[in-house]
């Protein structure tokens, strides 16, 4: 054997190029797809969506009115996609978590970790290699479900615009939950520890917010009519400040960042803010949940992807 | 030269208990040094700092000159490190699996093809290069996490009980193997509670008690240095009470038995406890022939490598 000089990484390099050469998201990608893990998942992902996109279209046909006038068909297009696309949501919500959770802990488990924490892979290329594995088998999954989503574009009513946001929002969830899951993944010694706390943490996302907002919803409105005399707010600055929270609240889970957006999109007029009208006529506006949602994601997997990054270079004290 | 691996004063702490306790050990380029010790000495813990896996509490080790705290890449860069178990991946084909590890390692791909033939051939898995490597025995689980250590040809290899729980024709092959690296230039740096491992291959030994080094050298120096009293056999036809009387009479010799051996043609036995060096064991020998002594065998009984690891390590026992 002769020497072999270790290369040193060229530094500007594109990023098809630089996952091509992640040594983790090749062996990844092969042993996922090798696996029958991979297949299930598309297969219970198309399962869900086709039996549900079936129900609906169903249920519309059951009734002839449907095919009388193209605005009914308009709105059957309309039902279809979002109801596609919130049920590819809420999939999408689970299943990155889930592919991302083992990223860190298994090799932990299989004892591989130190194996490639003394190799001169950085802990960087580790993570980044872990994630994106987990996010390109997500989009797969994402895009799998187009052909049930386009069934509603035989029907029309679905806009170009529409499309574009649920792209973003999707891809944008499912780059966050990935993060989500490596993160415990990274934090956490064991798969299974790593499970149920990104499981929990998920569930909190998706359902825990929406019902923390209404609860807060409720009071800020108590509070709003005391305003005056409590807070020493104006009742005007308790509302705008009332309309902020309620705001921001819906913007951070994708569930009424979704169903919001869908209401915007419904009432057709823009897509890009929302607009909320005061006691006293002013009305104001907020950029729409998803764009709230995902810069605040976008930001949140940054953080976590960094956090995770720290955890692996972490020495064993 | 510097030594390749030095380890000065280091000391690590888990909470109270003292694992490794202000161990010094130079270790020169070329070397086979075996790392000898009971379980739980701290020998896996010294092997995991000098991997750059674990931090020290108190201490330096270097690496071809780098430090393992400050330099750690620069050490992960000249080191191949086996820990004491195998590191598997459920779903890896055997070439997959030094391939991949060789992408860590930043080689280009044509590279890795040959070299990951090269160590396959070098480890005698050439027909196994298409299993897959949950499915191999552990023997050849060893051997594979040995090629992997390899794989960017490293100036050091950092094995952890390379040989343990392996069967008695799988350790003998990762002994050749391990002096094959050695005449490769590779120094091996390597653990074991196993006595046998070491006696054959290694250029030199360190035995770690409590994490503690209490001796290293050579397995001659560490049995010359223990023998505080050699013990001599000579066996011969006539004229024993003679031999008898000569040997007591020099210096060194602490006493004589004599024993008739049964079926063995009138030979006597003498059992000399004596502690004089190398030469004067010789003197003894020419005295015996000067004088004509009909000697039939003449040989020192090497006190085995058990008796000075029991001697060494007793402290643990006590
Ligand atoms: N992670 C750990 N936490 C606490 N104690 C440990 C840990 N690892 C090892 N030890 C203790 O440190 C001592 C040395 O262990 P180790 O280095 O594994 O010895 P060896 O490899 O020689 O058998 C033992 O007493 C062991 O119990
Ligand atoms: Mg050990």
């Amino acid at each position: 054997m002769s020497a072999i000089p270790v290369q040193p990484t060229p530094i500007r390099r594109t990023f098809g190029e630089w996952l091509r050469r992640n040594p983790i998201t090749l062996k990844e990608m092969r042993s996922r797809m090798r696996g029958r893990r991979a297949f299930a998942v598309l297969t219970v992902n198309a399962l869900l969506l086709g039996g549900l996109v079936s129900l609906i279209y169903m249920t519309y046909a059951a009734n002839t009115q449907t095919f009388n006038s193209p605005s009914n068909l308009q709105s059957l297009g309309k039902l279809i996609f979002a109801t596609a696309v919130g049920m590819q949501l809420l999939i999408t919500c689970f299943t990155s978590s889930s592919s991302a959770v083992g990223a860190i802990s298994s090799e932990r488990e299989r004892q591989t970790f130190e194996l490639l924490r003394t190799t001169l892979l950085p802990a960087r290329s580790l993570v980044l290699g872990k994630l994106a594995a987990a996010v390109l088998f997500n989009l797969l999954v994402i895009l799998s479900a187009i052909p049930i989503a386009s069934l509603s574009f035989f029907f029309g009513g679905v806009t170009l615009e529409e499309i574009a946001i649920a792209s973003v929002f999707l891809i944008v969830t499912a780059l966050a939950f990935s993060s989500i899951g490596l993160f415990f993944s990274s934090l956490l010694r064991r798969t299974s520890q790593a499970t149920a706390v990104s499981t929990v943490v998920t569930l909190i996302l998706l359902f825990g917010i929406p019902v923390f907002m209404l609860i807060i919803q409720g009071l800020l409105s108590t509070m709003t009519y005391y305003g005056g005399s409590r807070t020493g707010m104006t009742s005007v600055e308790a509302e705008l400040t009332r309309n902020f929270v309620i705001w921001l609240l819906i913007s951070i889970s994708p569930i009424s960042a979704g169903v919001a957006t869908l209401a915007l999109l419904l009432e057709n007029k823009t897509a890009l803010s929302m607009t909320l009208t005061l006691s006293n006529g002013t009305s104001v506006s907020y950029p729409a949940p998803w764009i709230a949602y995902t810069v605040v994601y976008l930001l949140l997997s940054v953080l976590l992807i960094a956090l995770s990054v720290r955890a692996v270079k972490r020495v064993d004290k | 030269m510097p030594p390749i691996i030095e380890i000065k004063d280091l000391s690590k702490k888990y909470g109270k208990r003292t694992a490794v306790n202000q161990l010094n050990l130079a270790v020169e380029a070329g070397e086979i040094f075996g790392f000898v010790g009971p379980n739980g000495a701290g020998k896996t813990t010294t092997l995991r700092i000098l991997a750059t896996l674990l931090r020290a509490n108190g201490g330096e080790a270097f690496i071809a000159g780098h430090s393992v705290r400050k330099a750690p890449r620069g050490v992960r860069g000249v080191i191949g490190y086996m820990p004491d178990s195998f590191g598997i991946y459920h779903d890896m084909r055997v070439w997959e699996y030094l391939d991949f590890f060789g992408a860590c390692y930043h080689l280009r791909e044509g590279e890795r093809k040959r070299l990951v033939n090269d160590l396959l051939e070098l480890v005698d898995m050439t027909p196994r290069r298409d299993e897959m490597v949950d499915k191999l025995s552990r023997g050849m689980q060893q051997r594979l996490g040995l090629a992997r250590t390899l794989i960017h040809d490293p100036q050091v290899l950092i094995l952890d009980e390379p040989a343990s729980g392996l069967d008695p024709r799988a350790r003998v092959e990762i002994r050749e193997l391990l002096v094959e690296l050695a005449r490769m230039g590779k120094t091996v740096f390597f653990s074991t509670h196993i006595l046998a491992d070491v006696a054959e291959i290694c250029t030199r030994v360190g035995i770690i008690e409590a994490g503690r080094i209490v001796a290293t050298g050579t397995l001659d120096e560490l049995q010359r240095g223990l023998a505080t009293q050699r013990a001599v056999h000579i066996s011969v036809l006539d004229r024993a009470t003679e031999a008898q009387e000569f040997l007591s009479a020099l210096p060194g010799v602490g006493g004589v038995e004599a024993h008739v051996e049964q079926n063995q043609q009138q030979r006597t036995r003498l059992e000399v406890k004596f502690t004089g060096d190398d030469a004067a064991l010789s003197a003894m020998l020419s005295g015996l022939t000067a004088r004509s002594i009909p000697i039939v065998h003449f040989s020192e009984d090497s006190q085995n490598l058990e008796d000075i690891f029991m001697q060494l390590t007793k402290s643990s026992l006590d």
